[in-house]
C-alpha cells in the first residue's frame, strides 16, 4: 500500500474488488489536497469578493452594506458598458486566432525530428517574456512612421495607419500582440494532447487510403477534442481577464477604445476606491463567462470526444 | 527514436515529489524572521538603483540619529500605491508612508493618514516654516497638515541649447518668463522636416500648467463644479491644442501611455520640452547642451504646476510619538541634502535647496521661483479627493482632441457632466470626513 | 516505409529514419520546404525578442529616445554588467526558482491527483465541486487581491515563502488541464490493471500518470512560467531583498519619470534565459506520449 493513501483508513481495493468498494472515500482521498488549499486560497477570497460587492467600502473607513445598490449603478455606467464590449469583441477576435496560429503550428510541429524540439522552444518564447518587457518592444514596432511593422507595410505599398493612437486601429494591434503573445500556451497543450494520439489509428486509416484531411478531420480533431476543449475554454476566460498589454500599450485608449474590463475594475477598486463597485462588476463579468463555459460544456457533450 | 520507458518517468516523477518536499522544508526555514515591534519602519517608493541607494542613506541616517534599528520598505513605484492600500487595509502598514503630494486629499480625505498639527505645535524643535509654502499647502487637506514635504518644485521649460545655436536663434531668458506668442513664434521657428520646436504630453498633468497661466482650473476653489469650459480655461486648452494641431510644433503621437515628453525630448530635434525638474537627472543623458528656462507666461503670469512628495502617518501607526520622531529625522535638512546632493528633485526645505545644484547652468532658477524672488511663479496643484477618478476621466477623454479624433467642444460637452458628479462626490467625502471626525 | 513516407503529411520522420541512398527526391524537397517554413514562421516570431535583445545593447539615451534605431548605434554590452551591478540579480534569481518552483510544484501535484478524482471516481457532489473549481478562474484575481492579502497578513505570512507560495498553488486550471487528459486515456488501460489486482492508487500511478506526462509537464512548466513572471503578488507579499522576485526587481529600471529600457529589457532577457533551457529540457518530456502510441509496438 501506498503511503500516500496512509492518512484514512482506506479499504485494500485488492480485497475490496467484488464487494463495495467506498468509491467515494477513495475519490475524496485523491481530492483533499487540492481540495483543501483550493478552498482556502482560492474560494474564501472569491465569498469575500462576493461579499464587497453588497459594501460601499472606500479601504480605510468602516464598510457599509449597501446591499443590490452597487449593481444598479451598473446600468447607468457607459464606461462599464464600453469596457464589457470591447473586452467582448478582443475575446472573440483574439481566441479564434490565437487557436488557429496555435492548431497550425501544433500540427507542423507535431514530428519525431530531432531538431524539431529546437523549434517549438523557440515558438514559446513570446509566452515566456515578461509583458511588461515585450509590450515596450511592440509599442516600438507599432510607432507609426518608423516602426518595423510599417515599414514592412510599406514595402508591399500599405500606409499603415498609427496603430496605437487610432481609436479603429488601437483594438487590432492589441489583439495582434496578444496573440503572438499567448499562442505558445495552446500550441503545447495541443501537442501535448496529439502526442497522445495511438499512432495505429494514423495506420489503420492510411491502409483504407484515408487522405490527409481526412485524417485530420477524423481522427486528430476528434481525439484532440479534450485538449481543444481545455485551450477554448481557458483562453476564453482567460482573455475576458485581459489588463497588462492594454495598461502598458494604450492605457485604454483611445478614448474608450481599448478600456477592458478588467482595467476599469482595477480602477475601480484601488485608483477610484470603491472596493464594492469594483467587485460588483466582477460578478457581472463573471456571469458572462459563465453563461459561456456553461454553453460550452453543454456542446461539448456533442463534440468532444472522450474515452467512455 | 529511442525513447525512454514510462517506468523511468514515473521514478522521475516520484523524485520531482521529493524535490517538492524538500522546497518546502526550505521554504519553512525560508520564514523571514518577525520583526522586532520596537524597529522603526517607513515605506517608501524607489525605482532605480541610484534611488535605493538615496532611500539607504537616509536609512542610515534615521539609524544613526535615533539610536535604533529601522527598516526602509521599499517598493518599485508602479506598485507603491496598490501595496500601500494592501498594507494600510491589513494593518501592516510602515509607522511613516511616503506620500505623493496630489495623492495627500485622497487618503486623508478617507481618514486613512493622520492629521500632524497638535504633534507640529507640540513641538518647539520643529521648524515648519523652514519648508517651502507650496509644499506646505501640497501637503495639507481641509485646513490640516497631513504630510511633511521631502521634494517640491515648478514645471520648467527645457530646452536644447545645441539645436537654438544651430539654428542661430537665441536662447529664452533664464528668468524672465516669454509670453504665449512670443512662445508660439519661436517654437514655429524651429520647425522643418523631421524636426520640431517643443513637446510636452497630450495629457491634463501637462495641461494643467497651461490652466493656470491663463487663469483657469479644472474646477472652481470651493471644488463644487467644473469650470473646465470657462474662458480662461477654453483659451489654454484652445492655445494648448493649437501646438499639436494647428500648424503643428510637436511631434506626432505615437502612443499615450508615455505620458512624460522625455523621450521625445532625447531624441535631440526638440527644441523645448515642459517637464520638471525631478526629469534633470534623466536628461543629463542627453548627447547635446541644454538648459532650463520660465514656463511661458499665459495671461495670468508664469503659473505652471507646482507639485511634491511628502511623508505621512497612516492612522493605524500606533506609536506615533515615535513615528513622529521618525519623520522629523526623514525631513530633516541633513537627509533632504541627501536627497537633493543625488540631483532626485529641489528639496522641500529652503535650508537644504543649495544642495539641488547645477548642472544645467540655470537650475537655482526653480528655488528662486519657489522663494518668490522672479516673476515668474507657479500653481499649487490643486486636486480632489478623488483626483484619481478625474485624472482617468480627462487621461481617457482629453488625448481625443490632441489626435483630432473630436473637437474641443465635444470634449467639454462630454466631460462636463462627469466632472460634476465627480465634484459633487468630493464635497460628499469631505462632509463624510468631517462627520466622523465630530467637526 | 514507402508507402508511410507517401501517405504521412509531412514526411520528415520517414527522412531522418530511412536508409539515405533511398530517399526519394520528392521526400527530400518536402523536407527542405518544411525546414523553410519552420525558420520563417520561427523568424517572424522571434522578431520582437531579437528586438528586445538589440535595445538592451543600446546606450541609456538611445533605448530612452522616441525614435527608434533597430540596430544599435554603438553597442554597450556593459548594460549586462550594470544590470548585475545595481540589483543583486542572482539572489533574485534564486528566489525566483524557489517560488515558481515551489508553487507549480505544488499545484502539479495536488491538481494531478484531484484531477484523478474528477475523471474516473465516481462520487457525490462530483460535478458541482468541479463547477466551482472552474468558476473560480472567472472571477478577476484584481478582486480577490484583497481578501487574499488581508488573509496571509492575519497568518502572519508577509513576506514569508508560505505567503508567496501557498496562495497561488490551489487554482482550477491545473485540475481542469490534467482532468481533460486523463479522461482521453484510454479506460481498457486501467481497467486491465484493476483485473490483475491493482487498486486506484496503484492504477493512478502505474497507468494514469506515465501515460499523462506530456500533460503533466506541460502543467508544470507552464505554472513555473507563469508565477516566473508573476508581477503584483510578489510584489505586495515580499518585503525584503530575501524573498524579491526577479519579475518586482525588473520594475526597478521602471521609473515614472523616465524608464530605462536598455537595463529593463537587459533584464528581461536574461530572466528569460532560464526559461529557454527550461523549455529545451522539458521538451523530452513532452513527447513521452509517442512511445505510449504507434512507436511503442514497432
Amino acid at each position: 500500500m501506498s503511503a500516500a493513501t496512509a492518512p484514512a483508513p482506506a479499504p485494500a481495493p485488492a480485497r475490496a474488488r467484488g464487494s463495495k468498494e467506498k468509491v467515494w472515500l477513495v475519490a475524496w482521498l485523491f481530492l483533499l489536497p487540492s481540495f483543501l488549499g483550493f478552498a482556502i486560497f482560492t474560494v474564501g477570497p472569491v465569498i469575500a469578493a462576493a461579499v464587497i460587492s453588497l459594501l460601499d467600502w472606500n479601504l480605510f473607513s468602516p464598510p457599509t452594506f449597501v446591499w443590490f445598490e452597487n449593481f444598479g449603478r451598473l446600468t447607468g455606467d457607459p464606461t462599464f458598458w464600453a469596457s464589457l464590449r470591447n473586452t467582448a469583441i478582443f475575446t472573440f477576435t483574439s481566441v479564434p486566432l490565437s487557436i488557429l496560429v496555435s492548431l497550425l503550428l501544433a500540427l507542423l510541429l507535431n514530428r519525431g525530428v530531432r531538431w524539431i524540439t529546437g523549434f517549438r522552444s523557440l515558438l514559446l518564447l513570446p509566452y515566456a517574456t515578461i509583458t511588461v518587457a515585450v509590450s515596450f518592444v511592440w509599442m516600438w514596432l507599432y510607432i507609426p512612421t518608423d516602426g518595423l511593422v510599417n515599414r514592412v507595410l510599406g514595402l508591399v505599398g500599405i500606409d499603415g495607419p498609427a496603430w496605437l493612437v487610432s481609436d479603429v486601429w488601437a483594438m487590432p494591434a492589441l489583439v495582434f500582440m496578444s496573440v503572438w503573445k499567448s499562442f505558445g500556451f495552446a500550441m503545447v497543450i495541443l501537442l501535448a494532447g496529439m502526442q497522445g494520439i495511438p499512432e495505429t489509428l494514423y495506420e489503420a486509416a492510411r491502409v483504407d487510403g484515408a487522405s490527409a484531411w481526412q485524417r485530420f478531420r477524423s481522427i486528430t480533431l476528434p481525439m484532440l477534442s479534450p485538449a481543444m476543449f481545455f485551450v477554448v475554454v481557458t483562453s476564453i476566460i482567460g482573455s475576458f481577464q485581459v489588463f497588462d498589454q492594454a495598461l502598458i500599450m494604450t492605457n485604454g485608449g483611445p478614448g474608450t477604445s481599448t478600456t477592458t474590463l478588467v482595467m476599469y475594475i482595477y480602477r475601480t477598486g484601488f485608483e477610484n476606491y470603491n472596493q464594492g463597485y469594483a467587485a460588483a462588476q466582477s460578478l457581472v463579468l463573471f456571469a458572462f463567462i459563465a453563461l459561456i463555459t456553461a454553453a460550452q460544456f453543454l456542446t461539448q457533450r456533442r463534440l468532444v470526444h472522450y474515452d467512455q | 527514436m529511442e525513447l525512454s520507458r514510462p517506468q523511468l518517468s514515473r521514478r522521475t516523477l516520484m523524485r520531482s515529489g521529493a524535490l517538492g518536499v524538500g522546497l518546502a522544508a526550505l521554504a519553512g526555514a525560508g520564514c523571514a524572521p518577525r520583526a522586532d515591534p520596537d524597529t522603526l519602519s517607513w515605506s517608501m517608493w524607489s525605482s532605480t538603483a541610484a534611488e535605493t541607494e538615496v532611500w539607504d542613506d537616509f536609512n542610515a541616517y534615521v539609524e544613526e540619529s535615533l539610536g535604533r534599528e529601522a527598516i526602509a520598505h521599499l517598493t518599485p513605484s508602479s506598485g507603491y500605491a496598490t501595496k500601500m492600500d494592501l498594507q494600510l487595509v491589513s494593518g501592516t502598514q510602515s509607522m511613516v508612508h511616503g506620500v505623493n503630494g496630489w495623492l495627500v486629499p485622497t487618503y486623508a480625505g478617507r481618514g486613512a493618514l493622520r492629521p500632524l498639527n497638535d504633534l507640529i505645535e507640540d513641538d518647539p524643535e520643529f521648524d515648519h516654516d523652514d519648508f517651502f509654502e507650496p509644499i506646505r499647502r501640497i501637503s495639507s487637506f481641509d485646513d490640516r497638515t497631513y504630510g511633511i514635504g521631502f521634494d517640491v518644485a515648478p514645471m520648467v521649460l527645457y530646452y536644447n541649447k545645441t539645436l537654438f545655436e544651430a539654428e542661430g536663434i537665441a536662447t529664452p531668458h533664464p528668468e524672465i518668463a516669454m509670453s504665449w506668442e512670443e512662445f508660439r513664434e519661436l517654437a514655429a521657428a524651429f520647425v522643418k522636416p523631421n524636426q520640431y520646436g517643443f513637446c510636452c504630453g497630450p495629457s491634463i498633468d501637462d495641461g494643467i500648467s497651461w490652466l493656470y497661466s491663463a487663469g483657469g482650473n479644472v474646477m472652481n476653489t470651493e471644488q463644487t463644479e467644473s469650470t473646465l469650459h470657462a474662458p480662461e480655461a477654453r483659451h489654454a486648452i484652445d492655445f494648448m491644442v493649437g501646438l499639436f494641431t494647428q500648424d503643428p510644433v510637436t511631434p506626432p503621437i505615437d502612443n499615450l501611455v508615455s505620458t512624460s515628453s522625455l523621450a521625445n525630448f532625447l531624441d535631440g530635434n526638440v527644441a523645448m520640452m515642459q517637464n520638471g525638474p525631478w526629469q534633470v537627472l534623466n536628461v543629463r543623458k542627453a548627447d547635446f547642451e541644454w538648459d532650463i528656462a520660465p514656463f511661458p507666461a499665459g495671461p495670468a503670469g508664469s503659473l505652471p504646476r507646482l507639485s511634491g512628495s511628502c511623508f505621512g502617518i497612516p492612522t493605524a501607526t500606533k506609536d506615533v510619538p515615535m513615528a513622529w520622531e521618525l519623520m522629523k529625522v526623514l525631513t530633516s535638512k541633513q537627509a533632504l541634502d541627501i536627497y537633493a546632493r543625488a540631483g532626485r528633485n529641489n528639496p522641500a526645505r529652503q535650508s537644504a535647496s543649495t544642495a539641488f545644484a547645477p548642472p544645467p547652468a540655470n537650475l537655482g532658477l526653480v528655488q528662486k521661483i519657489l522663494a518668490g524672488e522672479v516673476e515668474a511663479s507657479g500653481h499649487q496643484y490643486d486636486v480632489t479627493t478623488n483626483w484619481n477618478e478625474v485624472r482617468n476621466l480627462l487621461a481617457q477623454e482629453f488625448p481625443q482632441v490632441f489626435l483630432g479624433q473630436r473637437s474641443v467642444d465635444e470634449f467639454l460637452d462630454s466631460v462636463r457632466p462627469r466632472l460634476d458628479v465627480l465634484m459633487a462626490q468630493n464635497t460628499d467625502n469631505i462632509r463624510q470626513l468631517r462627520m466622523s471626525e465630530g467637526r | 516505409m514507402t508507402s508511410d513516407v507517401l501517405t504521412r503529411p509531412v514526411a520528415t520522420r520517414a527522412a531522418t529514419t530511412a536508409t539515405p541512398h533511398r530517399k526519394p527526391t520528392a521526400e527530400v524537397v518536402k523536407a527542405k520546404l518544411f525546414l523553410f517554413v519552420c525558420v520563417l514562421v520561427t523568424a517572424f516570431t522571434l522578431t520582437p525578442i531579437v528586438m528586445m535583445v538589440l535595445i538592451s545593447f543600446q546606450s541609456d539615451a538611445e533605448s530612452m529616445a522616441a525614435t527608434p534605431s533597430l540596430w544599435p548605434t554603438s553597442w554597450h554590452p556593459e548594460n549586462y554588467a550594470r544590470l548585475l551591478d545595481e540589483v543583486p540579480f542572482l539572489r533574485y534569481l534564486l528566489n525566483t526558482f524557489i517560488f515558481a518552483g515551489g508553487t507549480a510544484l505544488l499545484e502539479t501535484i495536488t491538481a494531478a491527483l484531484a484531477a484523478y478524482a474528477f475523471a474516473r471516481l465516481e462520487f457525490r457532489g462530483r460535478g458541482i465541486i468541479f463547477a466551482v473549481y472552474l468558476a473560480t478562474l472567472m472571477i478577476p484575481t484584481q478582486v480577490t487581491l484583497i481578501p487574499q492579502f488581508v488573509m496571509v497578513a492575519r497568518l502572519q505570512w508577509i513576506d514569508t515563502w508560505w505567503g508567496m507560495i501557498l496562495p497561488h498553488a490551489f487554482t482550477a486550471l491545473g485540475v481542469f488541464l490534467l482532468r481533460q487528459f486523463f479522461l482521453g486515456i484510454p479506460r481498457e488501460l486501467e481497467e486491465a490493471a484493476r483485473i490483475d489486482g491493482a487498486n486506484r492508487w496503484q492504477t493512478f500511478t502505474r497507468i494514469i500518470v506515465p501515460l499523462a506526462v506530456p500533460a503533466i509537464a506541460t502543467l508544470l512548466v507552464f505554472k513555473f512560467i507563469q508565477q516566473w513572471n508573476n508581477l503584483l503578488w510578489p510584489l505586495v507579499v515580499s518585503n525584503t531583498e530575501a524573498t524579491r522576485t526577479v519579475a518586482v526587481g525588473l520594475q526597478v529600471f521602471q521609473d515614472t519619470n523616465g524608464t530605462q529600457w536598455n537595463l529593463l529589457l537587459a533584464a528581461a532577457t536574461i530572466t528569460t534565459v532560464p526559461l529557454i533551457i527550461l523549455f529545451f529540457i522539458s521538451q523530452r518530456w513532452f513527447v513521452r506520449g509517442i512511445t505510449m502510441g504507434g512507436f511503442g509496438g514497432r
